[in-house]
């Protein structure tokens, strides 16, 4: 039995959430990725509002957190993540295109875990996410009752 | 109590036979019946008559009133149902008994209500007889004891119960009763006690004096007396007496109470009365409620009343002896801590008879009785009032003590005539540092250097053995830590009764203050000295009486400059010194400087011994100096200062700016030519006017207030506009100093600005429009930005999307794809990653330009040799010949710089990349760098410049013709600078080897075409083909970016085939 920890993946762009859950699919991880198409609905699923206000308890194991996203933007939905007492130590992995380095210092500032740029080429991509999602979903002990577990045999 | 009558009367009735003078006895009878009728039914006994059937025959009033019926309701019924309730006679029935032994029997019984209530009687019974002598029934005469029975028993409820002792005696003083609590004082039983006798027990009376007493006692019916008895144990016991004569009874009732405890309480207190008065305490005690019952004469007194008042102020209230305030703050806690605590002791504050206040020191306790119960307060005062002042006193004369003490610096000390030291006081152990036990065990001698010691040992012998006493005198002392310190003395002799020297005391001071202010006086004095000897003034001072000079004040300035020496000095008089003509203006002048009228006589004319004239300002005091009176001059030549004012006036008429010397009130005492030109007034004309009025901008009270300003300040600098004569406004600097004086003075230039304000409003309007430039610039180049980074995050997104899905798709479809499919999806996955790169490399060029450079001192053969082991990997398997001059310091960006060499040298590398072996050459050209170039041309001329372009237009040929690979020949001669558009455009111009260092990269690569020079360091450009060099074209574009951030130029030279050489220069000059 592995227990399996829910990933949120924040991402609106749907080629690339195709292209992450490719990634994350080798370990059979993708059927634990909740997706967020932009920033607002992330802190719905977070808040357990709107059309996920009859979610079970409990928070993600780790956020995938893309930075540019329509209404409420990645940075945004760190710093809100971050500064809350119930969510902030959810991990939170910025997946970006930008490779800027105000967007890194101004994500570490916010007090991201990982920044990891995303690749162009097709299997240094995939190789990032799966091992993001390896490490965080699977090796990485999260802090205690912040989990919803589902057990598959 | 008989009853006989009764009797008699049923006695009489027999006798009614009786019958001669029975009229008359039958009225006698019937009067006398209705007499007893009468008598029976009123009288409080029951009276009843009972036949021998126990049936009742007849009861009077009072029974029935016992039993709540008329009499007539008992008769013919049975008396021990009606009276008794009970079925039968009662064998112990009274009556039974009295018939049948006809005698009067009598027995106590009680008699039954009705209701069942019953009441204690006493019943008599009489028989009633016939004339046989037979009983025909009885009387009984009945008595209600109830009541008696009832006191009877509570007296022998209270008598056995009391505390207190109980007798009865008989007037002979027999005991007839006596209760458990005397037994219990006496220490004898009941049953012994009723032996015995007063006289038994009586321990102080006698007993014909106990006799005597009883006596008294039956005749004033009662006494209340205190007695001692003596108990069976012999101990005495004080008995308090309360006795009763009952004479009905002739017997003695008598309550006795142990007072022993009492008498001694009693006792005790008299004792402590007694002491209380003797002791001149206040002493008085109160109940709880403050009502006082002991008040001592000495407490009376104390609070201004006499001592017979003192039983007077008994059962009054404490608070007599005190102010409400007093009451409230003092004597309220008091009593709290005394009922808390069982004692207190303070200080009270009292207040007199008269209203006087006093303060007193109290103790006082809280008193018990015997069970505990508190009862009252007993309190002692003592007046305080003197002891008050008295410590008042003494704190006073203490606090001069000690202040007199404190005060007491001096050293005393006693030593024997062997100078042992036998006793001194603490300062004097201070000051030499010692403790007062060490100090004792050391002699002065010991204390003293020995350079002082014959002297010493000289005043002793010589003064103080002879006269007895010393004058002051001044030696020194050693302290414990070695240091030495200078004192005063003054020494007295001590003679013992027979007049033998056998000691000396002094009293010593430490002087090292005094010394030390006398030493800085003397140096304050020698360096005066110095000033008044080298003073360039020269000094002197005359008598104002006999005005002959005082060669004690005059210094050498000033015996150089009349010629005379000091000594000669003393035989001269103001006569002597100003020539004869100008004498009385300078007696004149010299008597009003005496008298303070004037401080400075200027241009006073003075004669040399040589008898030539010259001409001082004379600044002068008078001072007292030895009850004389002197007129101190300071004689300042003035020939020097006459020439400077020509000099000054000189420079200001020649002078280009204006002048002016205005006073105060800004009229204009002097104004110059320059001035005059430039305003178009005479100078005649401005000497008439003020400020104000040639002014155009400030208002007459601002200039004044501006003039106010500066002769704090000291002096100002500004800008004004002034209104010439002809109505022109000018624009005017203003540089003006006050100079203080008598009168203040303002010294102003003032320059014609009005060209150079009209210069900078041009400035100004410039730098205003480079201004909005630069906000555009900046505002372009924040757009800039925005647009670089929404192309690194945007344009990359759908490269990536390109090459995740063709990856995809080969993964899926790999088997179904032909050769050619898969070679068109490599394509695609190859374009996308070439994007991608082109991409990053843009981002970063233009982070280059963006990236805020951090300049330091740069070692280049350092940043070379990283830059070199970077690009290692592109060196395998390569033969390389490096050919590296040792490279100078500079002063740049270490990242960005080492990004130029790292692109430079790769480039170098990557264009080398066909040749066998590769020949990489790096220099530089500055002064310090020695030129050892192979080629031949570089021998010619150390500055490998390419030759002058023709305005600025690319030259092919020429390029070309420089082959090579070399820079063409220039001469130093011909450095004639290119047009601006040289630098920027991949050309090196000239060198100016003043101001900056070039350095190269030279390869032997495939090189390029010099046609194209100008679009190699361009962005995106590229002079090969991808398939033959891989690369985006960004790196020469980087390294122009930083070189030009850097202050430097780029350029390349080369041709086709024939390598490249790639310059860069740097500023020499270190900018911070």
């Amino acid at each position: 039995m592995i227990e399996l920890k829910r990933i949120l993946l924040v991402e609106d762009n749907p080629n690339d959430v195709e292209l992450t859950l490719e990634g994350l699919s080798e370990y059979n991880l993708a059927n634990e990725v909740v997706v967020a198409r932009d920033g607002a609905e992330a802190l719905d699923y977070l808040y357990h509002r709107e059309q996920f206000a009859d979610l079970p308890d409990g928070n993600p194991a780790v956020i995938l957190l893309d930075l540019k996203l329509p209404r409420v933007d990645g940075f945004e939905v760190l710093r809100i993540v971050k500064s809350d007492e119930k969510l902030k130590l959810i991990p939170v992995v910025v997946l970006t295109s930008s490779r800027e380095e105000r967007d890194l210092v101004e994500s570490y500032k916010l007090g991201v875990n990982a920044y990891v740029v995303k690749p162009v080429d097709f299997h240094e991509f995939t190789d990032a996410v799966k091992e993001l999602g390896i490490f965080w979903a699977l090796i990485n002990e999260p802090p205690l009752g912040s989990v919803s577990k589902k057990k598959i045999s | 109590m008989k009853k006989d009558k009764s009797t008699k009367k049923y006695a009489v009735k027999g006798l009614e036979k009786e019958i001669t003078k029975r009229k008359r006895a039958q009225e006698v009878l019937h009067t006398s019946e209705e007499r007893y009728r009468t008598l029976v039914e009123n009288i409080s006994l029951g009276v009843t008559l009972i036949d021998t059937d126990y049936k009742i025959m007849m009861t009077n009033a009072t029974i029935g009133r016992w039993f709540n019926k008329p009499p007539s309701n008992f008769i013919g019924k049975n008396c021990f149902r009606e009276f008794e309730k009970r079925r039968a006679i009662c064998p112990h029935c009274p009556g039974v008994k009295a018939m049948a032994t006809g005698q009067t029997t009598e027995v106590e019984t009680r008699g039954v209500r009705d209701d069942g209530s019953h009441f204690l009687v006493r019943v008599q019974a009489f028989p009633l007889l016939n004339q046989d002598g037979t009983a025909q029934g009885f009387i009984e005469i009945v008595e209600d004891i109830t009541e008696r029975k009832r006191a009877k028993e509570e007296y022998k409820t209270i008598i056995g119960t009391s505390i207190d002792g109980f007798w009865i005696t008989d007037m002979q003083g027999h005991f007839l009763d006596v209760n458990d609590a005397y037994c219990n004082l006496i220490g004898y039983s009941r049953d012994e006690l009723l032996k015995l006798s007063i006289p038994d027990i009586e321990a102080v009376e006698k007993p014909e004096e106990t006799a005597a007493h009883i006596r008294k006692v039956m005749e004033t019916g009662g006494d209340r007396f205190e007695t001692r008895h003596r108990c069976k144990d012999g101990r005495i016991v004080d008995i308090e007496v309360s006795v009763n004569y009952m004479k009905e009874a002739g017997q003695m009732f008598v309550f006795l109470r142990n007072i022993t405890e009492r008498k001694r309480a009693e006792e005790l207190l008299a004792q402590l009365a007694l002491v209380a008065e003797q002791v001149g305490e206040g002493v008085a005690s109160s109940d709880m409620e403050g009502k006082l019952n002991f008040v001592n004469r000495a407490f009376a007194v104390m609070h201004g009343y006499t001592p017979e008042e003192s039983e007077r102020l008994i059962g009054k209230h404490l608070s007599i002896f005190h102010t409400s305030e007093q009451l409230e703050h003092e004597v309220k806690p008091f009593i709290e801590e005394i009922k808390s605590k069982g004692y207190a002791h303070r200080e009270i504050g009292h207040v007199r008879k008269d209203g006087t206040i006093f303060p007193t020191e109290m103790t006082a306790t809280i008193m018990y009785d015997k069970s505990g119960i508190p009862i009252g307060f007993t309190g002692i005062a003592r007046d305080i009032t003197e002891r008050k002042q008295m410590e008042r006193a003494l704190q006073e004369s203490e606090k001069k003590y000690r202040g007199l003490y404190d005060s007491l610096k001096d050293g005393i000390v006693m030593v024997d005539m062997k100078g042992n030291i036998l006793q001194c006081n603490n300062a004097y152990a201070d000051m030499l540092g010692y403790s007062h036990d060490e100090v004792k065990k050391l002699t002065y001698q010991q204390l003293t250097p020995p350079k002082w010691h014959k002297m010493e040992a000289d005043i002793v012998s010589d003064r103080i053995v002879k006269t007895g006493y010393s004058d002051l005198y001044e030696k020194e002392y050693i302290r414990k830590d070695g240091t030495v310190f200078p004192i005063d003395l003054r020494v007295w002799l001590i003679r013992d009764e027979l007049g033998e020297a056998t000691g000396m005391w002094g009293i010593i001071r430490d002087i090292t203050e005094r010394k030390r202010a006398e030493d800085a006086l003397r140096e304050s004095e020698e360096r005066f000295r110095t000033i008044f000897d080298t003073a360039s003034d020269a000094i002197i001072g005359a008598d104002v009486d006999t005005k002959r000079l005082n060669p004690k004040i005059a210094n050498k300035t000033f015996c150089q400059m009349l010629g005379y020496n000091l000594d000669e000095i003393a035989n001269l008089g103001l006569e002597d010194i100003h020539p004869k003509e100008d004498l009385p203006r300078v007696v004149e002048q010299f008597e009003k400087l005496a008298r303070r009228e004037i401080s400075v006589a200027p241009d006073i004319p003075l004669k040399r011994k040589d008898g030539t004239i010259f001409y001082a300002d004379v600044s002068t005091a008078p001072i007292e100096l030895a009850g004389r009176t002197y007129l101190i001059g300071i004689f300042r030549d003035t020939t020097e200062c006459k020439r400077a004012e020509m000099e000054y006036k000189t420079i200001i008429g020649t002078s280009i700016d204006g002048f002016w010397i205005v006073d105060m009130q800004g009229h204009f005492l002097d104004v110059n030519d320059a001035y005059c030109r430039l305003t178009g007034y005479s100078r005649e004309e401005l000497l008439k006017m003020s400020i104000p009025d040639i002014e155009a901008i400030e208002k007459p009270e601002e200039t004044a207030q501006r003039i106010h300003r500066i002769m704090e300040t000291g002096g100002d600098r500004f800008e004004t506009r002034h209104r010439c004569k002809d109505g022109r406004i000018v624009d005017i600097e203003v540089s003006v100093n006050y100079v203080r004086g008598d009168r203040g003075r303002l010294f102003a230039f003032l320059r014609d600005i009005t060209e150079r304000k009209l210069a900078e409003e041009k400035v100004k309007k410039l730098n205003e429009e480079l201004k909005r430039n630069v906000a555009q610039l900046e505002a372009a180049n924040r757009e800039l930005e925005a647009f670089s980074y929404s192309v690194s995050h945007d344009l990359r997104a759908p490269l990536r999307h390109i090459s995740g899905f063709v990856e995809l798709l080969k993964k899926d479809a790999s088997k179904t794809l032909n050769e050619k499919n898969q070679h068109y999806l490599n394509v695609i996955s190859d374009s996308a990653k070439q994007m991608g790169m082109l991409i990053d490399d843009l981002l970063s060029f233009s982070r280059m330009g963006r990236t805020e450079m951090r300049k330091t001192k740069v070692n280049l053969g350092s940043l070379l040799k990283e830059a070199k082991s970077e690009l290692q990997s592109e060196m395998q398997g390569r033969d390389i010949v490096w050919n590296i001059d040792e490279l100078p310091e500079v002063y740049g960006d270490p990242a960005m710089l080492r990004l130029v060499l790292v692109n430079l040298i790769s480039n170098a590398l990557k264009f080398t990349r066909l040749r066998p072996q590769a020949i990489i050459k790096i220099g530089c050209y500055c002064e310090d760098t020695c030129f050892e170039e192979t080629q031949g041309v570089m021998e010619a001329t150390p500055y490998p410049l390419s030759p002058p372009l023709k305005g600025g237009e690319i030259d092919e040929e020429s390029s070309l013709k420089g082959g090579e690979h070399t820079p063409a020949p220039l001469s130093r001669g011909d450095k004639s600078p290119l047009s601006t558009g040289g630098r920027g455009l991949g050309r090196g111009g000239f060198i100016d080897e003043d101001k900056e260092i070039v350095f190269y990269v030279k390869d032997n690569g495939v090189g390029f075409d010099m046609k194209y020079a100008d679009k190699l360091f361009g962005i995106f450009q590229r002079l090969h083909r991808l398939g033959e060099f891989e690369g985006t074209g960004v790196g020469l574009a980087n390294v122009r970016s930083i070189i030009q951030r850097h202050g430097g130029r780029t350029w390349a030279e080369g041709s086709v085939g024939n390598g490249a050489t790639f310059y860069f220069s740097l500023p020499r000059k270190l900018e911070v």
